[in-house]
């Protein structure tokens, strides 16, 4: 059967307003956010439902089809690059929010609701939606659930799985099941492991998501260091003493030269790395706790250490972490925002071996972190019209996240394997493991055709799995 | 990791497991007479447990992990003839990262004993499980077990970072890692959570941990009415104070209740609980106090220092016999519903989680009896399904006769799926088969 006949079918389902299939509609759904890949879809369907996301799983599985969720496209990692061509399913026109119970700490949403729409809504309620990736004004709840996403507060509040109270979802023969949001001792937790499991399992089609209870109070802190070892060493020890911050972010000299140069949020040029700690909780006890971090600021030789006062003052203190990724536009054409994770007491150790990278390379490389949760996000800097550099950036990436492993941390902490990682998984993880995982993907999608080539490489002949 | 050893070997292995540990009925008497429980192995390590599942599978026995053996009544009976496996030689602490705040553990070690190590660096795993000097993090994964601090601290998957396990055919796989945010590969941590050992025998466990409090505080309110425990608890969440504890008791008291003793008028109790430095949880302490006087609430009572920590071991150790689980909204109405339906069960619910237990009779009347089994049949399970909830069954004596349906209610939509993940995971149907899935 050919692809118009398919084309024909998913018009007839989901009205031929729905779906997209001359080249030149295509072309901006060749990739997301990651740009090395692309490769054009066969067509791009916007379904208003879960019904219409079921029928055209449906057709999509008569024709043998691949099928590529997606949001908002702004993941990092190629996890919405339709590697195999087939049919991208946008989500992002279910985009209602269907119902918000505070009385249960509840919001009920469509995968299309934007990250920051949920918490807009919920303005004036003391409510809010904890995952704050930097992507949230345009990012879609659907996404963040997909990859996991984290963010600055994730540090004290956890990832998006620990706000999943249920999903509704479309599986891959077509099905529409729920799990949650009450809790069930007689059924295996379905939603949270198709949480981050990057399209791969199901189509998610409505989201439970938990919200969170604002704190009382807040502290935030911006402080300067004379070396980003005496930062990460800072961070290192704030979590030693037991302090878990709302947020503790690291950002070096060459990041901070590109904000300043951009925003001017007013960090000095003499430090080499900044510190923006933020505290937060009952009003009462966060002085004390304030003065603790401060003291071990001081002890890795913090030279000036900002307190805000007000809210203004609270935003300008961000500015500079909020601002960072979006001022690397002015440091070079094209970056790699990389995504490794180490034990937070190997953070001094992590940040000297991406130095020396950057120097065996020859590469630039700007950094920031969500350094509480030992989550380092360089960020390496090249023209694509010099092939020779983009050649090495993608060395240096890879020595990036081979040091990650070899801190025994881990590849990607928030932004996911997508195509880009892929082929570290076998270096992260043992042929058994890889099996655990394709016995998941195996029950969900037994034909493989949801979003195929991401999150896990292929099994090695003779590897098959159980059944 | 388990190469392809001889069948020789493995039987000499086994062998040598039978003399160090001689077959015995189970830990308790749970096996009882009727067990088809042949014997109980306890394995020196993961690699000689791996040998054990590997030769069940290859015998096409069935294999019952065990842990702190309180759980063993939850789920089916156990009726496919084969061998217990017990986790209590694997109960070492492998690695405290203290400054990292994380702890990998074998599975058999105890949730008591694990607090015990943590405390020497001022740190714990801030979950509760009935009975704990028993419970294994072993057992508590694979059954999802929970108490009172759920509502500040959460649940176990929320503290589970990565595993190590043996499948339905004796192979060794691990799931997550040791840092704190991960996404390589799917969530199998969250996978492995509530799965009743279905999908593996747990060998290892990663958790993060986090400081001791230095300090907590109980705040009890007694109500004469329900209506006023829903007006409290629906104020909670607009308060400024973030309690780690919210229960809501009803019925008679649990036997030997060190909590003053609710007065005849009290139709039901909120303990509000909170943790932190002395001067957060005495702001806190004091605000609800100020709050819940301004609602019209007396019968005020607080207790901070010594008096806390008996009444939270006593709010989180002892074994329920049914479980309900609705949306917070639905659970007073229920409480009251099942308070008079029930007058000689202690009640407790974890309220702002929707979670509500059923102790034993204190009356001294037995658990679980036929007459009980009928009323959950006819009115305890349809009351549950109309507030949109789900009623488990956690304690099955031996010799009743129950279906699938008796325990965990009527079949799931995605019974299907879960029943074909559970398929890959243990192709031969040997990990206590029959029980869950």
């Amino acid at each position: 059967m050919a692809i118009s006949d398919m084309i024909r079918k998913l018009r007839a389902a989901l009205r031929p307003e729905n779906v997209l299939s001359a080249p030149s509609e295509l072309a901006v759904y060749d990739c997301d956010a990651f740009t090395v890949e692309r490769r054009m879809p066969a067509a791009v369907v916007f379904p208003r439902s879960a019904q219409q996301v079921a029928e055209a799983v449906c057709i999509c599985a008569d024709f043998g089809c691949p099928i590529v969720p997606r949001g908002a496209g702004t993941g990092l990692a190629g996890g919405c690059t339709p590697l195999a061509g087939g049919v991208v399913l946008m989500l992002t026109r279910m985009n209602r929010i269907l119902e918000i119970r505070l009385r249960d700490a509840l919001a009920l949403v469509e995968p299309g609701v934007l990250n920051l729409q949920l918490t807009q809504a919920l303005a004036g309620t003391g409510y809010h939606f904890a995952p704050d990736p930097s992507s949230q004004g345009t990012a879609t709840i659907g996404g963040n659930v997909a990859t996991n996403a984290g963010g600055p507060h994730t540090l004290k509040y956890g990832v998006t799985v620990n706000h999943v109270a249920g999903l509704e979802m479309v599986l891959a023969d077509g099905s529409i099941v729920e799990f949650g949001p009450v809790e069930d001792p007689a059924a295996l937790d379905l939603a949270r492991t198709v949480c981050g499991s990057e399209g791969t399992l199901a189509i998610v089609t409505k989201i439970w998501a938990r919200l969170t209870r604002l704190p009382q109070g807040c502290r935030t802190v911006r402080a300067t260091f004379a070396s980003i070892d005496d930062a990460s060493q800072a961070v290192s020890r704030i979590i030693a003493a037991g302090i878990v911050p709302a947020a503790l972010e690291l950002m070096d000299r060459g990041i901070l030269d590109a904000v300043e140069d951009a925003f001017s949020p007013g960090v000095s040029r003499e430090a080499a790395a900044v510190l923006v700690i933020e505290l937060d909780g009952v009003e009462a006890g966060l002085d004390a706790l304030l003065e603790q971090v401060t003291a071990i600021c001081h002890d890795w030789h913090a030279a000036e250490i900002l307190q805000a006062k007000t809210a203004a003052e609270r935003e300008l203190l961000w500015k500079c972490r909020k601002m960072a990724v979006g001022a690397v536009g002015r440091l070079s054409p094209c970056y790699v925002l990389q995504d490794g994770v180490v034990p937070r007491t190997l953070l001094p150790r992590v940040f000297r071996r991406i130095h020396e990278i950057a120097a065996e390379y020859k590469v630039r490389i700007v950094n920031v972190a969500h350094a509480g949760d030992g989550n380092v996000h360089p960020i390496l800097l090249f023209d694509p019209r010099d092939r020779e550099l983009a050649k090495r950036v993608q060395a240096a990436s890879r020595a990036v996240l081979e040091e990650c492993i070899a801190c025994g941390g881990s590849i990607t902490a928030e932004h996911g394997v997508g195509v880009e990682k892929i082929a570290f998984m076998e270096k992260l993880f043992g042929p058994a493991d890889l099996r655990a995982m394709h016995n998941v993907r195996q029950a969900f999608d037994p034909a493989g055709r949801l979003n195929p080539g991401k999150k896990l490489p292929a099994l090695a002949a003779g590897q098959g799995g159980a059944a | 990791m388990i190469s392809p050893a001889s069948a020789e070997l493995r039987e000499n292995v086994l062998q040598a497991l039978r003399q160090a540990a001689p077959a015995s009925k189970g830990p308790k008497s749970p096996a009882g007479p009727i067990s088809p429980v042949t014997e109980t192995l306890t394995p020196a390590d993961a690699t000689v447990l791996a040998a054990a599942v590997r030769q069940a599978y290859e015998r096409r026995q069935a294999v019952y992990p065990v842990g702190g053996g309180t759980s063993l009544h939850y789920g089916l009976p156990r009726t496919k003839p084969g061998i217990a496996l017990s986790l209590a030689a694997l109960n070492r602490v492998l690695e405290h990262a203290a400054d990292d705040l994380t702890v990998t553990v074998e599975a058999g070690i105890t949730l008591a004993a694990l607090n015990r190590r943590l405390a020497e660096k001022q740190q714990r795993l801030p979950i509760d499980a009935p009975e704990p000097e028993k419970a294994t993090l072993g057992g508590i994964i694979a059954t999802n077990a929970c108490g009172p601090r759920r509502h500040g601290h959460g649940t176990i998957g929320d503290y589970l970072i990565g595993f190590r396990a043996i499948d339905g055919r004796g192979e060794a796989y691990r799931g997550g890692g040791k840092v704190v945010k991960n996404v390589a590969g799917y969530n199998l941590p969250r996978l492995m959570v509530g799965s009743l050992g279905t999908l593996g025998v747990i060998t290892e466990a990663t958790f993060m941990v986090r400081p001791l409090p230095a300090y907590a505080a109980l705040v009890i309110c007694d109500m004469p009415g329900f209506e006023q425990a829903e007006i409290l608890l629906a104020g909670l969440g607009r308060s400024p104070v973030s309690p780690v504890i919210v229960e809501l008791l009803a019925g008679p008291a649990r036997p030997e209740c060190p909590a003053p003793t609710r007065p005849a008028s009290s139709a039901a109790r909120l303990v509000i609980g909170f943790e932190g430095t002395s001067i957060e949880v005495q702001a806190m302490a004091g605000a609800l106090c100020d709050e819940w006087k301004a609602a019209g609430a007396d019968g005020l009572t607080t207790i901070a220092g010594a008096g806390v920590r008996s009444i939270l071991t006593w709010l989180s150790a002892s074994p329920a016999i049914v479980q309900i689980n609705v949306l917070p909204s639905r659970l007073v109405g229920l409480v009251e519903q099942f308070a008079k339906l029930l007058p000689a069960c202690p009640l407790q619910a974890h309220a702002s989680s929707g979670m509500m237990r059923i102790y034993p009779p204190a009356d001294g009347s037995g658990g679980v009896t036929d007459r009980f089994v009928e009323l959950i049949r006819i009115t305890l399970r349809p009351l549950t399904a109309a507030a949109g909830g789900h009623l488990t069954m956690l304690e099955v004596p031996d010799g009743m006769e129950l279906s699938a349906a008796d325990l965990w209610g009527p079949p799931r939509a995605a019974a299907a799926l879960m029943g074909a993940i559970r398929q890959r995971f243990d192709p031969a149907g040997i990990l206590n088969p029959g029980r869950f899935l």
